[in-house]
């Protein structure tokens, strides 16, 4: 499969990507470069004038095969939903209309909500939770999508290192079993032992490829004039 | 109220431009409702030209002006009201209409004036006045002569005329109130039971010996409270009227809940209270609303659609 | 008190339009009750009320053309909800503003054709409403819309919940997020009309968000609030009932205060956020 994207929009232009399945993408650049604008176009939720194409259909087609994990910030925290609740969320797109979840949709949301270390909360609404531990519940809602191909907005702002290592280590395992991942990635850090490929951005993609390739001083510099070496040395 | 709610932008005062709009020297009258309207045309002839002011179908009660209406009363002649509370009152829409245009007190004169009035039932004991006493053709009498004397008063010079037409239209009056005296009279007192929506029979009722019954006693209070619902009803199983009576002008849902409760089937067509009919419906002058009325309460009452004369 | 409850009950039995009244009431206010909690979630109170006021033209036409209210109703409550979302979509004009014009232009011409029917009489008891009055054909076409729409919410709850509290998500993993919008609007304009019956125009909105909102400080699932949402609706409408049979009050502005009340209480008194169990806490 692929994804790509040939096409520019307002915030961002020339966009060119081919993505392979498989494999942990992080996508790195400055603040206001249209990191978030790039996934929410590729997902459709932003205008633009190009092609998504995934596994060579229109994006669009294959929704139930995508799940998007959204900034937390963007949650409203007082809604009426426990933790278990939010979770099963995560099965209603492969449900289908009309379809009640049932005892495996629900054995599914334990199993995730133990591997995020979650148990203990599962009756909570969700705004008694900590930052750490609600990015945790997204994630565990992302792993009951099951979905082929995931995107993430900056998962790691604001939470503690407990939750990131617990969730950096999901991801792996899930781009070691075939799924694709593509994170934006707000800072500069780790970034060598999180993600096998990187994509750089700069109101347009400055380039993308092997971690080893695209993590030096060179490209760098064209994303991060100040940083690039500060990072690397 | 709700109507002066709908209706509050529709009001907007403006002076006339000219003193007066003479048409060929007629007699300007300006009547405040449907029935007076009429009446006043019946007695002045070719002598007069009316404009009336609340039109069929809105609420006399509450009104508010147009600026037809306004511009009208800056120059006419003579202002005929019915008076008892029918126009709001002393602090209605009516008495600040005539401010408005600083109508001549020589020329405004209140129709009702001679008729002992009848009050409302109110519960908390107050006693407001019944406005509705132009519904009996007794009353109508009255009635007939002080739009006579009116029309004399503000124009002598045609007085012989109003006389004549004024005699003959109260020939006319009496022999309705005879009609009705003895077509009433002919119904046992038992069957004499009549209820409409509004206490606006009550003249009618104790002129010709009708038990009257109602939901509420005037259109500006609130229409179909539980209170008025219970107490309508009670009285329904209680003098077991033969039909229900609506009028033109209401709501009707209020008195189908009464007749979904009692059984009693709602009489049809709709009687006239408030208002003359519509030209086409057999009751746009006064003679022959009274008639018209007389035919279908009798009818309601006793089944019966003829008379013997 | 107690005695007058007995009276209540005595009424009840002996009058068939105070039944009716309790039971379209009861009816009526589990719609409202329900359909409240996904206005107060969406953030629609305020479109709850433009709705309200903007079918007027619909009564006043369908009052011309002989027809029944509902329909000119739903008709014109639709449109306004089209429109307020046509001009919110196409300019830079803010949900708020663009509800403001577009319903206030439905008003206006609502008024205009109302006095140029000059029959006030008859639509003023459209508009304000008295649910002891109601007719039979209203009563079941209450029966039947508050059913069509507790049904949608039963077949479209997952659907519902997530795309009131993840749009996001909800879009971008394919769920039929534009259809769940209007078909909340097309229930939100459905049980306004219908509830114009009880209460009228004016006041229809507080029974669409009060119990909801109030359901919303105690609750900490939708299912609750729902649940609570509807408890607090079929109460107080029942409260409303009860106080305007016994001592002679209009029916529907009964029950708004009624409701009005229990938010009080609850936003006090709540043990998480009421204002006087905090001060009461931080005294201990």
């Amino acid at each position: 499969m692929n994804v790509s994207y040939p096409n520019g929009i307002q915030a961002l232009s020339a966009v060119n990507l081919k993505i392979d399945e498989g494999g942990l993408w992080g996508i790195l650049g400055p603040n206001g470069s249209g990191k978030t604008t790039l996934l929410k176009a590729i997902l459709g939720l932003l205008p633009h004038n190009g092609k998504v194409l995934f596994r060579a259909q229109p994006i669009k087609k294959s929704a139930k095969q995508i799940a998007y994990v959204e900034q937390k910030g963007d949650f409203d925290m007082d809604f009426p939903i426990t933790v278990f609740q939010c979770v099963l969320t995560g099965t209603y797109p492969k449900l289908g209309l009309f379809k009640k979840p049932g005892s495996s949709e629900k054995q599914a949301v334990l199993n995730a909500l133990d591997k995020l270390g979650l148990m203990q909360f599962k009756n909570r609404q969700i705004g008694q939770l900590s930052g750490g531990q609600f990015q945790r519940v997204l994630i565990a809602r992302m792993l009951v999508q099951n979905a082929d191909l995931i995107f993430l907005d900056e998962p790691f702002i604001g939470i503690d290192m407990e939750s990131e290592a617990l969730i950096i280590h999901h991801l792996k395992q899930m781009a070691l079993n075939g799924h694709t991942i593509i994170m934006v990635h707000h800072d500069l850090k780790a970034v060598r032992e999180y993600f096998d490929k990187l994509i750089l951005v700069n109101r347009t993609v400055v380039d993308y490829g092997a971690t080893e390739d695209i993590f030096i001083g060179e490209k760098l510099k064209q994303v991060f004039p100040y940083y690039h070496e500060v990072v690397l040395a | 109220m709700s109507s002066i709610f709908l209706l509050t932008v529709m009001f907007q005062s403006c002076q006339s431009d000219e003193a007066t709009i003479h048409t060929d020297d007629k007699l300007k009258v300006l009547s405040s409702f449907s029935i007076l309207t009429e009446m006043v045309e019946a007695i002045g002839g070719d002598k007069v030209i009316v404009h009336n002011v609340v039109p069929i179908g809105t609420d006399p009660h509450e009104y508010q002006p147009r600026p037809n209406d306004i511009r009208f009363a800056s120059g006419a002649d003579l202002f005929v009201y019915n008076g008892l509370n029918l126009e709001g009152g002393e602090k209605g829409w009516f008495t600040k209409l005539l401010r408005s245009v600083k109508a001549d007190p020589n020329k405004i004169f209140k129709i009702a004036d001679q008729v002992t009035p009848l009050y409302l039932t109110e519960k908390d004991g107050s006693k407001e006045v019944n406005p509705h006493a132009f519904i009996s053709p007794h009353i109508g009498i009255i009635m007939a002569e002080a739009v006579r004397d009116a029309l004399k008063t503000v124009d002598p010079a045609h007085a012989g005329f109003y006389e004549e037409t004024a005699s003959e239209y109260i020939l006319k009056l009496t022999s309705i109130d005879k009609l009705y005296r003895q077509k009433f009279g002919q119904i046992p007192e038992a069957q004499r039971v009549f209820i409409a929506s509004e206490q606006a029979f009550q003249y009618l009722a104790k002129e010709y010996g009708l038990k009257e019954g109602f939901i509420w006693a005037i259109d500006t209070e609130e229409n179909g409270s539980p209170e008025q619902l219970m107490h309508a009803i009670e009285f329904v199983r209680t003098y077991k009227p033969a039909v229900l009576f609506v009028e033109s002008n209401v709501d009707t849902r209020p008195m189908k809940a009464i007749s979904n409760e009692t059984g009693v089937p709602i009489y049809s067509p709709a009687i006239f209270s408030d208002e003359l009919g519509r030209p086409g419906q057999g009751a746009d002058t006064y003679l022959k609303y009274l008639e018209y009325n007389l035919k279908h309460i009798y009818h309601g009452l006793t089944g019966n659609m003829e008379w013997s004369k | 008190m107690g005695q007058s409850f007995f009276e209540f009950f005595r009424y009840l039995s002996e009058y068939a339009f105070l039944q009716n009244a309790l039971s379209v009431s009861i009816v009526l206010s589990v719609a409202y009750s329900i359909v409240g909690c996904f206005i107060v979630l969406r953030g629609l109170a305020l479109m709850g009320d433009a709705i309200s006021h903007a079918v007027l033209p619909g009564v006043a036409i369908s009052y011309l053309l002989q027809i029944s209210y509902f329909v000119g109703a739903v008709v014109f409550g639709l449109m306004a909800a089209l429109g307020i979302g046509f001009v919110k979509e196409n300019s830079k004009i803010k949900s708020d503003s663009s509800i403001g014009i577009v319903f206030s232009a439905f008003l206006a011409l609502g008024i205009l054709l109302v006095t140029k029917i000059q029959s006030s009489v008859n639509l003023n008891n459209i508009l304000f409403g008295n649910v002891l009055t109601i007719t039979n054909e209203d009563r079941i076409l209450t029966y039947v819309v508050s059913g069509i729409v507790l049904l949608a919410v039963a077949l479209f709850y997952k659907e519902l919940l997530l795309t009131t509290f993840d749009e996001t998500m909800a879009k971008a993993s394919g769920l039929p997020v534009k259809f769940i919008n209007y078909m909340v609007m097309i229930m939100l304009t459905l049980i306004t009309v219908v509830s114009l019956q009880t209460v009228g125009v004016i006041l229809v909105v507080s029974l669409l968000i009060t119990p909801a909102a109030t359901a919303y400080l105690l609750t900490n699932k939708l299912s609750s609030m729902l649940w609570v949402s509807t408890i607090i609706g079929v109460v107080s409408a029942i409260i409303g009932l009860y106080l305007s049979a016994t001592y002679n009050l209009p029916s529907g502005v009964v029950m708004v205060l009624a409701v009005s009340c229990i938010f009080v209480l609850v936003f006090l008194f709540n043990r998480k956020t009421g204002l006087v169990w905090n001060k009461l806490r931080l005294r201990i």
